[in-house]
């Protein structure tokens, strides 16, 4: 079952992740996300809202969604990371990379 | 969010900042007498902020820390010297990054350009005009083909260059190599800096790649490192995978497109450096010593440390933390507040409830504050893979560092403490332990030696060993090198354990290394470090096994200002014991105690299982007056009596032995020692096996009490000067309690003799100088007539009333212990008064020719012990053996022996000598063959004119020739010139140049004396001694000045023939 669900409106691309970023989930969203910005596409958000984990492959997944959008001109941004995930993101510097918002209300996950 | 990455780095870099003002204008003040110290510093702050910048993607930051970096490094390489234009230009620079740093925000494109265009062109004005064109010149550099490409300023490539380093790309991965190991980019910056410098980094985020590919699970971050290991080296110190490390730069490649590298301006720089480079020199030196060639041992990182260690004045401590405390300190508002009201309304439940909320509340704030205070030990640890590189370089040796517990946490200014006590213990394992690679291959050990630090918690302390598996400490050279230094006389050597002269290397002075080297000092070293960390309240022990290894072990309390200690009274004062220095603790019964405690060379030790340990009595050392309860008044009163065996019994001596009879009537009796044993006890003893690490004594203490946490506070400056005493606390019940220094107090009891102390040092000398000196009995004749007496002649003193003296038959006598003990005075053989009739009378008992006999004197009677210089001529007559002066008294030296012949010439000994057939071993051959009869000789050997003179008398009369040595080396050479006449030797033990035992070894292995008969005269004749000293071949001991058992033991080895 999909762990993550995609939306459009018009040429934006919304992915809502509904439980963790990791292992094969991401394997499944990479070739989602390919296809959809493969048609048009200027800008993903990707929203962390549902999310409580996310893997060193879910981390990689956001940079080269981030890559792939640069190399179209696009904008790939991150909304709803839970406090952990933004203490991780900032250690990283992908806060300097990607434009990653935190999650309302403080929800930890 | 909170990023506390950035605001980690914010903070250091506002510290860093703090001070720059003040250390700047200090620069600009010193003029080109630059202080490097302080430039290296403001360097590496601009350095520091720079690193931390580019990896914030804080642009602008990281350019004019750059910029600024590049005019420091002109400065520290004296390209220019500091001036106010350069210090203005600087200060508004590090103005302005402190206000970025304050605006994180905005500071990645703020707008720099003006201050970085003047540090150009004061750097450019510097420049020779082809050096200008690299301070606005990069290199790129592109680690893969999938990276984005780096810029590397020409600048940082010479500077690089010259200080002969590498330049690697280190790729670490931030999720697995940075984030899961708990470490933060922040303090692998720090550890790449403590080895070299890191010139710029970056996350790769591009070699991640796009979603059309296969995605990288790394996140790949890229530094630039600079340093003048090696590759191998590198992986090792920062455990990254071969394919992790990429060499981007060697100092031996060509140079670069628009390098300059050696002429022009670079000569200045460069020219001292040549000149202080020795051929002999590892091809690659480290940057520091291209800049500082005098001092250049010293690695950066460590000056930094030090540096930052001196005026780091603040902490900063997790909020978390900070409310904590503050909740703690509501808490302990409450449990005031529920004091009082019990106190107010006197209830005692509420009392006890009350009590035990302030309790556990103020050991859960004693906790938290304690941890504000923790430090990882590994901040010092950090700074030793650059010292062991370094200093192993340079000597040429290969050594691998491993590093244990490093997060072990201590109290921060225990960590800066203990920086450089360890930094000189590495170095010198390095330096004097490991050996060069081609020994080591010789002696079947690796090539590769190896140098161990690990920090562990052990009962509630911190304990660090530096271990290596180098050559081992020579307990034999260094105790030869005390007695070459005039540290030790080779007598106190001699009864040294393997263990103790080892641990002579903390003595001050002692330097046994062959060659001096700047690694390890000259010598003074070893003592300064453990003077260091006894100031910490710690110990170091040492262990060290030839050719395998040595190791230090530090134990440390956790903290300085709190420690668990021991609390023992001595009558009614209170004194802390540190629990960090107790061994054992003892309680032995009475009738054990003659068992347990022994006298050995003048001195009480325990026997504790198989160890024999020093004993003090804590009492008798500080001066505390032993009291006593009165049962007729109940009070507390002084006991007066002198010796702790009086305060038992007036029938007991001072062994402990029931003397027969009853004292005279009217007379308060002092037994005496007769073998010199200091005293005994009445009851059981308390006793706490302390312990400095290198010293183990046991203290008699008056009674054990609790053990306490207690707070240290420091002694007043009135007090400082008492070194057995390490501050002083307020205990539970409001008394308060002095903290015993362990190591000073060894001292103060002479035992010290390792301690790293001067105070030491001076003690041991002064030791070593006893035999120089003479304890007498003092005593007056008249009240003008002072007299005295050797003490170890003098078995009790009675102190007698006038009426108790019998005078019959032109006798004296009195009734002492069931029997007439006649009595002498100096009178009746001596020039001198008579005692006056009205005196307050002591009689001093002693024995001649095996009999009792008493010396009349007057009171008032003391003991001394000092240097005296004796004249043997002046007042010399019968009964007088000469006279000295003590407390600018002239004072008369009885000679008992003397007196007593002329009083008693019945008593008289007969001569035992008579010519008699020498047996001397014949010529060429073991075999005796026997010499025609002469008068039997005797060579003397005494230091002490006095003794001398008095022992070379009673020989004489014996009928004895006798030919007298000063010394032992004066004696060996009489020896040898009337070595044909020569029967037998007397010689005392303790001498200068050549000590008794030193002079009897010489005639045992001398075919000429090897067959002479040998005995031995000293005060020092404990089990151990007398042992030692037959082992190298005495036949005899006596102790000095007991001419009956002299003549008598002489007269028996005479008898006994040749050996």
């Amino acid at each position: 079952m999909p762990e993550f669900s995609i939306s459009r409106e018009g040429a934006c691309v919304k992915v809502l992740i509904d439980r963790n970023l990791l292992g094969k989930s991401v394997y499944d969203l990479q070739k989602a996300l390919l296809a959809e910005i493969g048609t048009g596409t200027d800008s993903v958000v990707m929203d962390l809202f549902g999310a409580d984990v996310v893997d060193s492959s879910g981390i990689a997944l956001m940079i080269a969604a981030s890559n792939s959008m640069r190399k179209v001109n696009g904008k790939f941004s991150v909304v709803n990371a839970s406090d952990t995930m933004m203490s991780i993101f900032a250690s990283m510097r992908l806060t300097d990379r990607i434009d990653i918002s935190e999650r309302s209300g403080g929800t930890n996950g | 969010m909170a990023d506390d990455l950035l605001m980690e780095f914010i903070n250091e870099s506002l510290e860093h900042l703090a001070d720059i003002e003040t250390d700047l204008l200090a620069v600009e003040e010193a003029g080109a007498n630059v202080d490097m110290e302080l430039v290296n510093k403001v360097f590496r702050a601009a350095h520091s902020i720079k690193g931390g910048s580019s990896f914030f993607a804080l642009n602008s930051v990281k350019e004019l820390a750059h910029k600024t970096e590049t005019v420091l490094d002109m400065l520290r390489t004296k390209v220019m010297a500091p001036d106010p234009e350069i210090t203005n230009v600087l200060l508004a620079a590090f103005d302005r990054l402190r206000e970025l740093l304050l605006h994180t925000d905005t500071a990645g494109n703020a707008d720099v350009s003006d201050l970085v265009v003047g540090l150009v062109k004061l750097a450019e004005s510097y420049s020779s005009p082809l050096n200008r064109n690299a301070i606005n010149t990069t290199v790129t550099f592109n680690a893969e083909a999938k990276s984005t490409p780096v810029d590397i300023p020409l600048v940082d490539l010479q500077r690089v260059r010259r200080a002969r380093q590498y330049v690697y790309v280190v790729k670490l991965d931030l999720v697995h190599d940075v984030e899961r190991t708990g470490k933060t980019v922040l303090e692998i910056f720090k550890d790449m800096d403590a080895t070299g410098e890191v010139l710029d980094c970056r996350i790769d985020f591009d070699a991640i790649g796009t979603l059309d590919g296969e995605l990288s699970k790394k996140l790949p971050l890229q530094l630039y490192f600079a340093t003048v290991m090696d590759p191998m080296v590198v992986n090792g110190l920062f455990d990254i995978a071969d394919e992790g490390l990429v060499k981007i730069f060697d100092p031996r490649d060509p140079p670069l497109p628009g390098e300059i590298v050696a002429p022009t301006e670079e000569v200045a720089i460069t020219e001292p450096i040549i000149q202080q480079t020795k051929a002999t020199e590892p091809e690659i030196a480290s940057e520091n010593e291209v800049n500082m060639p005098v001092e250049a041992m010293e690695p950066a990182a460590v000056k930094e440390t030090r540096s930052k260690a001196m005026i780091d004045e603040t902490i900063r401590v997790n909020v978390n933390l900070l409310e904590l405390l503050m909740n703690l300190a509501g808490e302990l508002v409450l449990g005031r507040n529920q004091l009082r009201t019990a106190v107010g309304t006197q209830d005692q439940q509420a009392l006890v409830i009350a009590d035990q909320r302030v309790s556990q509340v103020t050991s859960e704030l004693q906790n938290a504050i304690m941890q504000t205070r923790l430090q990882p030990v590994g901040n010092v640890f950090s700074k030793f893979p650059r010292v062991v590189r370094d200093t192993s370089i340079q000597l040429g040796k290969e050594i691998e560092l491993e590093i244990i517990g490093k997060e072990v946490a201590l109290d921060r200014s225990m960590i800066e403490g203990l920086s450089d006590p360890l930094t000189h213990m590495v170095r010198n394992s390095v330096d004097h332990g490991i050996e060069t690679p081609d020994i080591r291959a010789k002696s079947g050990k690796p090539r590769v030696g190896n140098v161990r630090i690990e920090a562990m918690h052990e009962a509630g302390q911190v304990v660090i060993e530096i271990g290596d598996d180098g050559k081992g400490i020579d307990p034999k050279v260094i105790a030869d090198s005390a007695v070459r230094k005039g540290l030790l006389s080779a007598d106190k050597v001699a009864g040294m354990s393997d263990a103790d002269k080892v641990a002579l290397i903390f003595l001050p002075g002692l330097s046994t290394a062959e060659k001096l080297t700047d690694i390890s000092g000259r010598g003074v070293g070893m003592d300064v470090v453990k003077t260091n960390i006894d100031r910490l309240g710690g110990t170091v022990e040492i262990s060290s096994k030839v050719g395998e290894g040595t190791l230090f072990r530090i134990k440390l309390p956790l903290t300085l200002a709190i420690i668990p200690s021991l609390i023992v009274s001595v009558e009614d004062e209170l004194f802390a014991l540190p629990q960090i220095n107790i061994v054992e603790l003892l309680r032995i019964p009475a009738e054990e105690v003659k068992r347990r405690i022994e006298v050995v060379g003048g001195a009480e030790v325990l026997l504790l299982r198989d160890r024999i340990i020093p004993l003090v009595r804590f009492g008798e050392l500080l001066g505390i007056a032993p009291t006593y309860i009165d049962p007729k008044t109940g009070k507390r009163e002084i006991d007066r009596r002198l010796l702790s065996a009086d305060r038992r019994s007036p029938k007991q001596t001072i062994d402990g032995q029931v003397e027969g009879g009853e004292p005279p009537a009217g007379a308060k009796s002092w037994t005496r020692k007769t073998d010199g044993r200091r005293g005994n006890v009445s009851s059981m003893l308390d006793i706490a096996v302390l312990t400095t690490g290198t010293q183990e004594m046991a203290v008699v203490v008056g009674r054990f009490h609790d053990t306490e946490e207690i707070v240290v506070k420091p002694l007043g400056v009135h007090l400082k000067a008492l070194h057995e005493y390490a501050g002083a606390t307020i205990l539970g019940n409001g008394t308060v309690a002095l903290i015993v220094d362990v190591g000073g107090l060894a001292a103060k009891a002479d035992l010290a003799s390792v301690s790293g102390s001067a105070r030491a040092k001076a003690r041991a000398a002064s030791a070593d100088l006893v035999d120089t000196s003479h304890t007498m009995l003092l005593f007056h004749n008249t009240p003008d007539e002072i007299c005295a007496v050797p003490l170890d002649v003098v078995r009790r003193i009675e102190h007698i009333a006038p009426e108790a003296v019998e005078t019959k038959g032109g006798k004296r006598t009195m009734k002492y212990r069931g029997a007439s003990l006649p009595l002498v005075t100096l009178s009746d053989a001596a020039n001198v008064g008579t005692v006056p009739s009205d005196a307050e009378l002591a009689v001093i008992v002693t024995s001649v020719a095996d009999r009792e006999i008493g010396l009349l004197g007057a009171m008032p009677v003391d003991v001394v012990t000092s240097e005296m210089n004796i004249d043997t001529e002046t007042h010399r007559q019968p009964g007088i053996a000469g006279s000295t002066l003590i407390r600018d008294n002239t004072t008369l030296l009885v000679d008992l022996f003397d007196l007593v012949d002329s009083v008693y010439p019945e008593w008289r000994r007969p001569k035992t000598v008579r010519p008699q057939t020498i047996v001397l071993p014949g010529e060429g051959s073991n075999e005796p063959q026997s010499v025609a009869a002469s008068q039997p000789t005797v060579l003397l050997a005494e230091d002490s004119d006095f003794f001398r003179s008095q022992i070379k008398r009673y020989l004489e009369e014996d009928g004895w020739k006798v030919y007298a040595g000063v010394d032992g080396e004066d004696a060996w050479e009489i020896l040898l010139e009337h070595v044909g006449e020569v029967n037998a030797v007397v010689t005392d033990i303790e001498m200068p140049r050549l000590d008794g035992l030193g002079l009897s070894a010489r005639i045992r292995k001398d075919e000429r004396t090897k067959h002479l008969r040998i005995l031995a005269l000293t005060s020092l004749a404990g089990e151990e001694d007398i042992k030692r000293g037959k082992d190298i071949g005495i036949d005899d001991y006596q102790v000095k000045l007991d001419r009956d058992r002299l003549l008598d033991g002489l007269h028996k080895l005479a008898s006994a023939g040749v050996r």
